[in-house]
């Protein structure tokens, strides 16, 4: 119980954040992004033409940039990809996925450590050639 | 003359008639492999090459980060695309292109909202990159690359133009230096572009097929683009209804693939109208089933549909041919 009111109170202090906009010269744009768990397409929200802004993290399904980001849920599918990059938040439930076990639906099929590794075994190139 | 324009006129609303009478076909798979690949997510719409090599705009923290992915068929195969340090955190992602033979560019805008190109070769490196001269106030939405190397670029006016071209469409040719080779306004206008708005997806998208053309998808016509610049028809089709916007066009072999989506609760519901690229006739709807999937990433004549899903962890392809 108590683990599930902590979850609740950092998904509702990622929203407090965030309000769901984008920063003035990002563009709020409904974008087809392709879900981790099945496959599937989904509708989200993005922050396109972000530079500045701080980023977003993929566990949530709408995706609102600036300052924090937003959890919306009940939505049947997180979207969690690789994590070549991860946004602080995402350590943040990172941690709190690994302290509890009952909060393991917020996580989803997709697996970074596998990517990476099939990445390693399957890519043509890892790093850029600087200019 | 007249005759020929009433024919054209007859053939075009008869055309439009046999949409509205269509009923979607269920697709169903005749295939489905299991690939190596984990699961992963990505942002925007997954695009292919002629030897159905598929290529995705990875999704990582930010929407703006330029990293690519493409797989072979197999999964056997991997390339990343990734921008150079001084320009990965400067920049943000727009648009990417992929050629029938699997060529790679991506269109990038800096803090100045000026449209930048960079070309990569087969292993993934950068191996060009120049900023497109376009006029001041654009802001980019679409490239494709030409086999002659040519750029097509497609954009609209930002909140910050004056008054008069505010969200107006820009279109242009450009060399791969980013020299401004042609304006085409006349086919600005007619495609109508827009920026995206908040509520629905855009109903703008490109791609270039094998047989050298640009084609231009607006919410009610495709438009198909020389490499001269030279808009040679206009494809008009009529969706399976108003709630449905036209999010991707696909080509293959003189056919043309164009998605029909709107949000379901939770995931998007999907319609493909496949028409004649030649002359416009439709030649089936069809619509994605729970075998499937709704992520169709590659579209072909021969084969149909293919589709990608993910299972266990895994990503697994689903073909599902035309009937």
């Amino acid at each position: 119980m108590k683990r599930a009111f902590l979850v609740l109170v950092l998904l509702s202090s990622s929203s407090y954040l965030a309000h769901g906009d984008c920063q003035a010269e990002e563009s709020l744009t409904v974008l087809r992004t392709t879900c981790a768990c099945n496959g599937n397409t989904l509708f989200v929200n993005v922050c396109t033409r972000n530079i500045n802004g701080l980023g977003c993290d993929s566990s949530g399904q709408q995706q609102t940039c600036g300052l924090g980001c937003t959890y919306i849920t009940a939505v049947g599918c997180n979207a969690r990809g690789p994590k070549i990059l991860t946004g602080s938040l995402v350590h943040q439930l990172d941690s709190l996925v690994i302290k509890t076990d009952k909060v393991a639906a917020l996580t989803c099929s997709s697996d970074n450590r596998a990517f990476e590794k099939w990445l390693m075994e399957t890519s043509s190139v890892r790093r850029t050639k600087p200019l | 003359m007249f005759s020929v324009l009433l024919v054209l006129l007859m053939s075009g609303l008869m055309a439009q008639d046999a949409v509205k009478q269509m009923s979607p076909r269920p697709l169903k798979s005749s295939h489905e492999v299991a690939l190596p690949v984990p699961s992963f997510s990505s942002y925007g719409d997954p695009q292919c090459d002629e030897n159905l090599a598929m290529y995705h705009h990875l999704w990582t923290d930010k929407y703006g980060r330029t990293i690519l992915l493409r797989f072979s068929q197999s999964g056997d195969e991997s390339t990343l695309y990734k921008l150079p340090e001084e320009f990965a955190e400067s920049t943000s992602f727009v648009d990417f292109s992929v050629t029938p033979r699997g060529d790679v560019e991506a269109l990038v805008i800096d803090q100045e909202f000026h449209p930048i190109i960079f070309g990569f070769d087969s292993e993934g490196h950068v191996s060009s990159h120049a900023r497109l001269e376009t006029p001041e106030h654009v802001t980019a939405q679409h490239i494709n690359v030409f086999p002659n190397g040519t750029v097509f670029f497609s954009g609209y006016y930002r909140s910050d133009a004056p008054a008069a071209l505010v969200d107006r469409g820009y279109v242009g040719l450009f060399q791969t230096s980013g020299k401004l080779l042609k304006r085409l306004d006349r086919l600005s206008e007619k495609a109508k572009l827009e920026p995206p708005g908040p509520g629905r997806p855009a109903e703008s998208a490109t791609t270039i097929g094998r047989d050298g053309n640009v084609y231009l998808l607006t919410a009610t016509k495709v438009l198909v683009i020389s490499p001269s610049g030279k808009l040679q028809r206009e494809i008009a089709f009529t969706k399976p209804s108003p709630e449905f916007s036209a999010i991707t066009v696909q080509y293959s072999d003189g056919w043309l693939a164009i998605s029909f989506a709107k949000s379901g609760k939770p995931e998007v519901l999907v319609q493909y109208l496949v028409v004649n690229a030649s002359d416009g006739s439709p030649l089936g709807l069809y619509e994605p089933t729970e075998e499937t999937g709704n992520n169709n990433v590659c579209f072909s004549r021969h084969n149909g549909f293919l589709f990608l899903k993910s299972e266990q962890g895994r990503v697994k392809l689903v073909t599902a041919p035309l009937r």
